[in-house]
């Protein structure tokens, strides 16, 4: 659905808050990416990532009524801390057991829709995200948000410090720090990158937040 | 501090789609930033994002019918405080009055916070009773069927009411299906029509009168048959997940169906990948309960190629490393008639190393011979 060149988004947001099914539909349009590279970047599986963008969005439904937002940036910040707490329960749930997960059927997600998927195509992209989502867990957390929300969702540093509640300065110097971080961990599997000292690979498991 | 500000204008470049050549010390940053191209460009299946759309407007219509009022209306603000004025803390002082200090002021408050929550109790538990499966009240709903069923002494009585509520979260399911729902509203009929028959089995063990006795058993062989007709129905329509809960429910009522005990992942290296990089994994599930025709699921779809499928033993090939097999998610079988069973997560065992060694050279069946590294559960 295309937004309106004239809808000002305060305005679809008003809608929305009262539930109107197509200021929702607009939201939902123009914010189903950003989630979903959100939760692609911190989970590396489209497949997991769909289930949490979906419980996201049914979160946002939920709780539109409630929210305080009134413009844009105040609205991802809002959609994205929803998303951050799915990721989050999703994290916590799946602590202490081994990876991957096999528990049937207690805590298995429904809505899977991998009949329409082909697993083989899931396997090599779950392969080539691997290592970049490796190494985004090795950041830090403020780190590992910049670098989310400045080079993958697009956002100019002034709207990441706007999100995260920082200077822009402080966003830029968290952002060099995590690119640099990032530049030395995938120099291993990256033969574009030019050569740094390189790393032992880290026992580190993986630090979910 | 100027590094930083030229890092930021050349990534803003980038990420508007122009790329300037950065000076030397920059390079392996915006380099890294580039890694993370894909996942910039990443956009879920349209197919995902139209059924995504239509559950959540389904959500939001449910959410308005329950809160028909508040969907337009704001969180309130708090109230202010407002210092206490002469004339709010002149005490009432007469006989028989309340002196509303601050501490009898606490007790109202306290008074009419219970008032009201206990009125608000005894309105949800009335509003509950009508509470439909994926309701949420339902939870409200089973609790107060449970007291119920505890309440009741005569074992008659009690494995009627197991029937009767049984009965009706049957219908329940099959709404459910028959409006292709595939939520909790589906997922909450079928967990109680399962604890209801079960537990009206469980009372008709204390019924002593005979002719009772023998009515109860009757009706509840003639819901056994129609939930396994029904069930076996809905099977056909579902996804895995939802296919998956069936089946452990036609278990639950004891019909034979397919059950997973172990899963080997053997990895050798792919005899058609000439550059001897490639992997193909062997999954042999065992088990009991496979027909014939039979498959391997990898996250509920068809995976790879069925080399054979016993009664209790299926076989396939994938082309994909053990590794990444195994962490795809749960590996299972689907039979045929839609029945399916998953491997638990203590069943999987992976008999060989994903990484390939530069010294072995495969057979002639194109494995590494004897397998390497030790089981990993």
């Amino acid at each position: 659905m295309t937004w309106p060149p004239s809808l000002p988004f305060e305005t679809a947001l008003a809608r929305a808050k009262s539930l109107d099914e197509r200021s929702l539909s607009l939201l939902y349009a123009r914010f189903l990416p950003v989630i979903y590279r959100y939760q692609l970047a911190r989970l590396g599986d489209p497949h997991l990532a769909e289930d949490l963008t979906a419980e996201t969005f049914i979160a946002m439904v939920e709780q539109i009524a409630r929210a305080r937002a009134e413009e844009e940036l105040a609205f991802a910040a809002w959609l994205l801390g929803i998303a951050r707490n799915k990721l989050l329960m999703y994290f916590r749930a799946r602590r202490g057991r081994p990876a991957p997960l096999y528990g049937v059927p207690d805590d298995f997600p429904l809505y899977t829709r991998a009949d329409e998927d082909d697993p083989l195509a899931v396997l090599s992209a779950r392969e080539s995200w691997g290592e970049v989502v490796a190494a985004l867990d090795e950041l830090t957390e403020e780190q590992r948000s910049v670098v989310l929300y400045r080079c993958v969702l697009g956002y100019s540093a002034e709207e990441v410090g706007a999100l995260l509640g920082k200077q822009a300065g402080a966003v830029r110097a968290l952002q060099f720090r995590a690119l640099a971080s990032l530049a030395r961990r995938l120099d291993a599997q990256r033969p574009d990158l030019p050569t740094t000292p390189r790393h032992a690979p880290s026992a580190k498991g993986q630090t979910h937040e | 501090m100027e590094q930083e500000r030229e890092l930021d204008r050349a990534l803003s470049q980038r990420l508007m789609g122009r790329v300037t050549s950065a000076p030397g010390p920059l390079a392996p940053l915006l380099a890294a930033a580039n890694a993370l191209t894909p996942l910039r460009q990443a956009a879920p299946s349209a197919a995902f994002a139209r059924e995504l759309e239509a559950r959540m407007l389904r959500r939001a219509r449910q959410v308005a019918a329950e809160n028909p009022t508040s969907t337009s209306e704001v969180e309130p603000a708090r109230p202010e405080r407002v210092p206490p004025s002469a004339s709010s803390q002149r005490a009432i002082t007469g006989a028989g009055q309340l002196r509303r200090t601050p501490s009898a002021r606490r007790l109202l408050w306290a008074g009419v916070i219970a008032a009201t929550l206990l009125f608000t109790l005894g309105g949800v538990f009335v509003v509950a009773a009508d509470a439909q499966p994926g309701g949420p009240l339902y939870g409200v709903r089973r609790f107060e069927q449970n007291v119920q069923a505890q309440l009741t002494t005569n074992a008659v009585d009690r494995t009627q009411l197991h029937l009767d509520n049984a009965a009706a979260a049957l219908e329940a399911f099959n709404t459910a299906v028959a409006q292709h729902e595939h939520g909790t509203r589906l997922t909450d009929a079928l967990d109680t029509f399962v604890a209801e028959h079960t537990a009206a089995q469980s009372a008709l063990a204390d019924v002593t009168d005979s002719a009772a006795h023998a009515r109860l058993a009757t009706a509840l062989d003639g819901q056994r048959t129609q939930a396994t007709t029904d069930l076996r129905t809905a099977l056909t329509a579902q996804d895995w997940s939802v296919r998956l809960r069936i089946t452990l429910a036609l278990g639950a009522l004891g019909v034979a169906v397919p059950v997973v005990t172990q899963v080997t992942l053997s990895e050798a290296r792919d005899p058609a990948d000439s550059r001897g990089a490639g992997r193909i994994t062997t999954v042999t599930i065992t088990g009991q309960g496979f027909q014939a025709g039979a498959q391997v699921l990898l996250r509920g779809a068809p995976a790879g190629t069925t080399i054979s499928v016993s009664g209790d033993t299926i076989i396939a090939q994938v082309r994909a490393a053990a590794q990444a097999v195994a962490s795809q998610g749960p590996i299972a079988v689907g039979n045929p008639d839609g029945t399916t069973a998953v491997s638990n997560k203590d069943a999987v065992i992976v008999v060989s190393s994903a990484h390939p060694t530069p010294s072995a050279e495969p057979t002639k069946n194109g494995d590494h011979g004897k397998p390497k590294g030790t089981p990993t559960p």
